[in-house]
């Protein structure tokens, strides 16, 4: 029983430890939190491993299940993270702005918007100010275009009010026009959810009421077809022929 | 949350932005092409190519409207022409018509959504309903 508690558990625990070290070097979850998270899910790990000691197989599929919902939920509240971060932009670019258009010099006034901003937003962006150019060559919340008009403001100051209002009015309508076309697929996304919800929970009913041996298949095929419904319908609502 | 900007209006922000940073039309339409990878890019290269070679070339022209609008300012300010404004009545015209066809796409959503739901979703419940109870039902009729 040892030689098979052990494997799965170093596994899960080393996978656990893993994920959670490239979430902490990219620095958009608080470390307080990915600690919680991760101690969180190598006790889970643990616990598997130990309950399902008799069933390998399903000890295995369950630390493995385990450790890709952790990715999953850490990858959501990172991309939280990204979105929260993303709308302080023309936030720190009307201050930016604003500094430059009382006198103060290019990097004065930027460091003068940092500081205003969040404790989050200003730590993950002075080094990449300070850093120079060459620090410039990606950001998790700047896009490209945004990317590039910084490196060009960080390499020569000339005419940068001018090109700053013109990099938050592109940020603006850029943002407007996503916000727009996420209705389509945040509607559709919430429907798919509602019935896979209502699958489940009738999955679960038929096993209950059934038992496993008697309706397996059925489920199986039942929620495969269900799960195509809904990548179906999400592919739809996410695709538009544009014909302009 | 998902980005479905039609990528023409996608080149008419980046061209403008580039003119505004100072940039000619001729730079701005390059850089735009050297990081843009979608359809309407390959369609735009393949017209751009040949018209840096040789200005007067006849290239075949855009089926869309706005489309060929972009590409007549694209002509006029390699040209010479001052087309910064013109460029961003464009846009705002680009911007007006995807917000319309976006607006049809909603409207038509709940429509489309009934398909995967009636092709897949429906006889997935009903498999999972009754299936188990046509077995019972088989047992105890053989039982």
């Amino acid at each position: 029983m040892a030689l098979i508690l052990f494997p799965v558990s170093m596994f899960g625990l080393l996978s656990v430890l893993r994920i959670a070290r490239g979430f902490h070097s990219r620095a958009l979850i608080s470390p307080h939190a990915l600690t919680k998270i991760g101690t969180g899910a190598c006790v889970i790990v643990i616990l598997l491993a130990f309950l399902g000691a008799n069933r390998p197989i399903v000890a295995a599929f369950a630390c493995f299940a385990s450790v890709a919902a952790l990715f999953s939920a850490l990858k959501w509240l990172e991309r939280r993270q990204i979105d929260a971060l993303r709308a302080e932009i023309p936030i720190f670019l009307d201050r930016w702005i604003l500094d430059l258009r009382l006198g103060n010099s290019l990097t004065a006034a930027r460091d003068a918007a940092l500081r205003e901003s969040s404790d989050r937003f200003s730590r993950l962006l002075r080094p990449f100010f300070i850093g120079g150019p060459s620090a410039l060559d990606s950001h998790p919340i700047f896009d490209s275009g945004t990317l590039n008009e910084m490196r060009a403001l960080a390499e020569s100051a000339h005419s940068a009010l001018d090109r700053l209002k013109n990099l938050r009015e592109m940020i603006r309508k850029t943002d407007a026009f996503r916000r727009k076309s996420g209705q389509a697929v945040r509607q559709t996304a919430i429907q798919a959810q509602v019935l896979l919800c209502l699958q489940f929970a009738l999955a679960v009913y038929a096993v209950h009421r059934h038992g496993w041996a008697n309706v397996h298949d059925v489920a199986m095929i039942s929620g495969l077809l269900s799960v195509c419904g809904v990548f179906l319908m999400r592919w739809m609502a996410g695709r538009v022929k544009w014909k302009i | 949350m998902e980005d479905l900007t039609p990528p023409l209006l996608r080149a008419l922000r980046e061209t403008r932005w580039h003119l505004q940073s100072g940039k000619g039309v001729r730079e701005a339409v390059s850089i735009y092409l050297s990081r843009a990878h979608d359809p309407f890019a390959d369609s735009l290269r393949e017209r751009w190519i040949p018209f840096q070679q040789n200005p007067d070339a006849n290239v075949r022209p855009f089926a869309s409207p706005l489309t060929r609008g972009f590409w007549d300012l694209i002509r006029r300010g390699c040209a010479g022409q001052p087309t910064l404004e013109a460029l961003r009545a464009l846009e705002d015209e680009t911007e007006a018509a995807a917000a319309h066809q976006l607006d049809l796409h909603l409207a038509a959503l709940p429509f489309k959504v009934l398909i995967p739901l009636l092709l897949f979703q429906f006889p997935a419940y009903l498999l999972l309903l009754l299936v188990p109870l046509l077995r019972e039902l088989e047992r105890q009729m053989g039982g």
